[in-house]
Order: C-alpha cells, then sequence, then structure tokens
C-alpha cells in the first residue's frame, strides 16, 4: 500500500506514519510532504510514472499551500482521482476543516488520536473507498499491546 | 478574572491537556504546584482569532522538551536538532489549542487557530505571560514523567 502524509510537522508525518503500520497498514511506500505543494507536486511524480497513492493523510493547517488548497489543486488538476484523503486536524470544529470535506476529504481524524481511533477510521476509510473487502487494504483485530502511539 | 470563570478555565485546560498525553502517549500529565526552573527553554505560541481573540503558550525547559520529543517518536534518541524539538512542542501546543477551543463550546469553536509559532528562549526570560487590563490569564505549570512544562491561555 502507498500512502502519502502532507503534514508541515516531521514529528506528525512519523507519528501518523508508525499509527498506520502498527494499525497493520503494509506500506510498501510511505511518501511525506511538508505542504501542500509539496503533495500536488509528489502526486505528479507518481501520475508521471504511472502509480497512485492508495491513501492521502492531510494536514488542514500548513503554510505555502494548506490542506484546503490542496485538495482544490489535486481536483482541478486531477491528480490522484479515486484516492480518498482523510484530513488530521487538532481542531476538530474548525470551519476550514467542513470545506475540505466539501471539496473532497472523504473524512478527517483529529489529533490528539489513540492507535485504535486511527485503525478504525482508517480502515472505515479504506473500505468505503474501494466499496469491496480486498484483503490488501484490511485490517488486523486490534492488538492490545499496540494501544500507544508512543509505544510503537 | 471572576473567580468561577477562571476555575473553568482551568478546569479546560487540565483536561485538554490530559487528554493528548492520554491519547498521544498513554502517561499521566497532571498540574504541579511548582513551575519549572528559570533554564533556557522553547515557546510554542498559538493565535486565537475571529469570535475570540486569545492565545496559547507552552513553555518547555529544553530537558523537558527533547523528553517530549522522545516520547512523540517513541524513540530513546536524546540528541534531537532545535528544528525536531520545536516541531513537538508545536504540535503539543497545537493538540492542547485544539482540546481546549473545543471544551469552550460556541461561539469561541468558531474561531480560528494559527499555525504554532516557535521560538527559543535563553535562561532566565521565559515568558510570564501578558495580558490586557480587561484581559484573562491563566498560567499552569504541568508535569509529565517528572518533566515539567506550563500552559498559559490569555483572552483580550
Amino acid at each position: 500500500m502507498r500512502i502519502l502524509i502532507v503534514d508541515d510537522s516531521v514529528v506528525m508525518r512519523k507519528i501518523v506514519e508508525g499509527a498506520l503500520r502498527h494499525a497493520g497498514l503494509e506500506l510498501t511506500e510511505a511518501q511525506h510532504a511538508a505542504n501542500g505543494a509539496e503533495g500536488l507536486a509528489a502526486l505528479e511524480d507518481a501520475a508521471a510514472r504511472g502509480e497512485l497513492f492508495d491513501l492521502i493523510l492531510c494536514d488542514v493547517h500548513m503554510p505555502v499551500l494548506d490542506g484546503l488548497g490542496f485538495l482544490r489543486e489535486k481536483s482541478q488538476r486531477n491528480l490522484g482521482p479515486g484516492t480518498p484523503v482523510v484530513m488530521i486536524t487538532a481542531d476538530s470544529s474548525d470551519p476550514h476543516l467542513l470545506q475540505a470535506i466539501d471539496a473532497g476529504a472523504q473524512g478527517y481524524i483529529a489529533k490528539p488520536f489513540t492507535l485504535e481511533q486511527v485503525q478504525t477510521r482508517v480502515a472505515s476509510l479504506l473500505s468505503s473507498a474501494a466499496g469491496n473487502a480486498s484483503s490488501h487494504h484490511s485490517l488486523p483485530p486490534t492488538s492490545p499491546a499496540a494501544h500507544t502511539l508512543g509505544g510503537r | 478574572m471572576d473567580a468561577g470563570i477562571r476555575d473553568e478555565w482551568i478546569r479546560r485546560m487540565d483536561d485538554a491537556v490530559a487528554e493528548v498525553f492520554r491519547s498521544m502517549l498513554e502517561c499521566d500529565c497532571a498540574a504541579v504546584e511548582e513551575s519549572p526552573g528559570p533554564g533556557p527553554g522553547i515557546l510554542a505560541s498559538i493565535t486565537f482569532s475571529g469570535t475570540m481573540e486569545a492565545h496559547c503558550v507552552v513553555e518547555f525547559p529544553s530537558s523537558t522538551a527533547k523528553i517530549l520529543t522522545s516520547a512523540f517518536l517513541a524513540s530513546d534518541e536524546t540528541d534531537w536538532d532545535d528544528a525536531m524539538i520545536g516541531d513537538a512542542v508545536g504540535e503539543l501546543c497545537n493538540m492542547i489549542a485544539g482540546g481546549w477551543k473545543r471544551r469552550l463550546g460556541p461561539p469561541a469553536q468558531a474561531s480560528d487557530l494559527s499555525i504554532p509559532c516557535i521560538s527559543r528562549v535563553p535562561a532566565g526570560s521565559r515568558d510570564r505571560g501578558t495580558k490586557k487590563p480587561d484581559g484573562m490569564l491563566v498560567r499552569r505549570a504541568y508535569a509529565f514523567d517528572a518533566a515539567p512544562f506550563v500552559v498559559c491561555l490569555s483572552m483580550d
């Protein structure tokens, strides 16, 4: 599975990638981008190689190009069509979050989060996006030993 | 500040701080009596704008900031560069500010949060928090794993 994490925080990108790995996703590639513009460039590079990401996780507030701008540009330029985007936010009451959903994001993960919350949300999202029970996207049951992000 | 409002601010602040550490690190973080000493440190600040004009500042001694960074990244490493430490403290500030805002309810929930602003402070000059004459200010020390830091919330 190939994922793209778009967040201006290196720490949060690492936390999210670690959470997904420990949620049971087999990541063949986890690409990081520090803002929406870098995220678009990653999508363009992937398209040029004839590849698609399976999932994009995107921060809402970022310098250069924020999450909403990323979604709008992605749509206008038809980059990664069909790839589900989940927003990551510390402010679940942020008006920009609703705009992001309107602009094509499939859902969001609110910070702070537990491993179970990430697992549940991503599994639900991938299931909806795929519309099937494709085995390579299915997640194993939650491991009681892997509940904390800090305990990765 | 009215005592009742101040108590409510503190309760929501305590809840927001505890939630971040419990969810992300599965560790306790509670208020403590003693503030960190006057050594060098790092600040992260977030501004609320729109329906509420306020500021959330977290102040970390350098040693505590390194512990936080290691905890977030689940690493035994202690020699983090400044950018990584700033990132970790900024993320913590972001989550505390977001949690506090969510607990305030409307109309504060409609306000916008800025991106965290990170700054370094030399020994002895840590921000003590400021407020306007009619504003409100709550400054509170916390500790996780015996590592202290301060959260300061002010409303204009």
